[in-house]
């Protein structure tokens, strides 16, 4: 049944990079959209194991299953591209370069699940992959479930599946506490919400079956993973391999400089780390694998003062709607650039914020911060003794942050034009 | 009796300190003026003095929920 080897890699990619393969290249290689009954593909996804893939890591058979029990109403499926995480490319490469095994993955859910419309959402700065979905969905043969693709501002926090969803449906794109898009989610509506290539993942499954999916990873973590490569200051490479591989492998060598593993809800990891690119190694290690990001850092950069640049990007990238992310994360940005800067007065503040942040606001984006700021600290205890008694480094002083081009901080552009009227009902303060 | 367990609403939080002020042998405030919940779980004894604080926030951000059970929005005259 299957023609691919079930152990060779890429999987998810396509072979071919110079353009997205045509459906038919596409058939050709993995089959027709696959139908699976609902049961079976709960049960197929909780036999593989499958996780999201978008950061949080939620199994996805267990999200299946809320969705299928609220099916008195008509449900949703949402794929989620917004991949605003600087760090990231994955989704955006594989909506453009291999759009129908995603689309297959996200059908083949939508019809299992009864849902009438599938919803693509593309970050606005991933323009081929807005380009490469749309031309997929109109190329696919296959009517129903309705495809739509949808393009959703490239702010950090619309990465959020609530705030996603709240943007959808047209409201502001901020995350809501205690949000159950399986039971209400886009439109009102029982709604499977998942990352880009947790869909393509789920088409392979279900083109391929159980065993071929495992053939490569762990027993625990099956299947391969796609990373987001940054070496030196040049631009990213994508490349796929199996869950549980080396880092050495991963990164043709063990790395000579500290790596920052996961984006900016990630962790980094000390030069020459040895362990091993799956889930449980990352968080023990104290880093996550977040969205599959890996940045090693330039030679001569200093990874505190990176840091301490991310934090600064985290805390305006917030959504500023709890206390904690409101206050903590300045204040931990703030605390991390007074380190830098050979301070010594501030290292019991840094733990002692970092700890407020975590599982305190709507989202986990506090929490993520708290990672980066506290794997930071423990990676590099020689570097923060550094800091502290001969003052900031050389690379600190110039303030010269070595991080990829995609990590300015984006301001909002300045309004043109005169200023809107204020509306006759306005009454001056805003009423919360 | 069903245990009853406090939660604060995050987002809906603005940091006015009431639920800290009613039942300060629940709710620290934190550096920035947030609740902090020492224990979520609500002995019978203290059960009053909370409904007090869900009552009291202005910002309608602490509820009251029977342990097991999900959360629901509360419910007002103007909702």
């Amino acid at each position: 049944m299957s023609r691919l080897p079930a152990g060779a890699l890429p999987r998810l990619l396509s072979a071919n990079a110079d353009r997205p393969p045509t459906l038919a290249e596409h058939e050709s290689r993995h089959g027709p959209l696959p139908t699976a009954a609902a049961k079976e593909l709960v049960e197929l996804a909780a036999a593989a194991a499958l996780r999201g893939r978008g950061g949080g890591g939620f199994p996805l058979a267990a999200k299946l299953g809320a969705v299928l029990e609220q099916r008195r109403n008509e449900p949703a499926v949402v794929v989620n591209g917004v991949e605003a995480d600087p760090f990231s490319l994955k989704d955006a490469t594989l909506l453009a370069t291999n759009p129908h095994l995603v689309l297959d993955g996200a059908q083949a859910a939508a019809l299992a699940l009864g849902a009438p419309a599938v919803v693509v959402a593309v970050g606005s700065r991933h323009r081929q992959a807005l380009v490469g979905v749309t031309h997929a969905a109109r190329e696919r043969p296959y009517r129903r479930p309705a495809i739509t693709v949808r393009t959703v501002p490239d702010r950090y926090i619309l990465g959020q599946e609530s705030a996603l969803i709240g943007y959808l449906n047209g409201k502001k794109g901020l995350p809501v506490f205690g949000f159950a898009p399986y039971r209400k989610g886009l439109g009102g509506r029982p709604t499977l919400v998942s990352n880009v290539e947790t869909f393509a993942q789920l088409g392979l499954l279900l083109h391929h079956g159980e065993r071929w999916f495992r053939a490569i990873g762990e027993p625990a973590e099956p299947g391969s993973a796609l990373i987001t490569v940054w070496e030196g200051s040049g631009e990213p490479t994508l490349t796929e391999v199996a869950l549980g591989t080396p880092l050495a492998t991963v990164l043709g060598g063990p790395p000579a400089t500290p790596t920052l593993v996961g984006g900016l809800g990630g962790g980094w990891l000390p030069s020459g780390w040895t362990g091993r690119w799956s889930r449980r190694d990352l968080a023990a290690a104290g880093s996550a694998l977040g969205c599959g990001a890996a940045w090693i850092l330039p030679e001569g950069a200093c990874p505190l003062g990176e840091t301490a640049r991310l934090l600064r990007f985290a805390a305006a990238a917030g959504a500023a709607q709890c206390g904690p992310c409101r206050f903590g994360t300045a204040e931990l940005a703030l605390l991390f650039a007074r380190l830098c800067g050979g301070d010594k007065a501030v290292l019991g503040e840094l733990e002692e914020v970092a700890g407020l942040l975590v599982g305190r606001g709507a989202c986990s984006h506090p929490d993520g911060t708290a990672r980066l700021a506290a794997s930071a600290l423990a990676a590099f205890p020689d570097g923060v003794e550094a800091h502290l008694r001969h003052g900031p480094c050389p690379a600190c002083r110039l303030q010269a942050g070595a991080s990829p081009d995609g990590l300015q901080e984006r301001r909002r552009p300045r309004r043109q034009g005169p200023k809107p009227a204020t509306p006759a009902t306005w009454s001056g303060e805003r009423w919360r | 009796m069903a245990v009853r367990r406090l939660q604060i609403d995050p987002t809906a939080c603005d940091g006015r300190g009431v639920c800290a002020e009613l039942l300060p042998e629940l709710i620290d405030l934190d550096r920035w003026g947030y609740p902090l919940l020492r224990e979520p779980l609500v002995p019978a004894r203290l059960l009053p003095l909370a409904r007090r604080a869900v009552a009291a926030c202005p910002k309608a951000a602490v509820r009251l929920q029977e342990e097991g059970r999900p959360a629901t929005p509360p419910r007002g005259m103007f909702f």
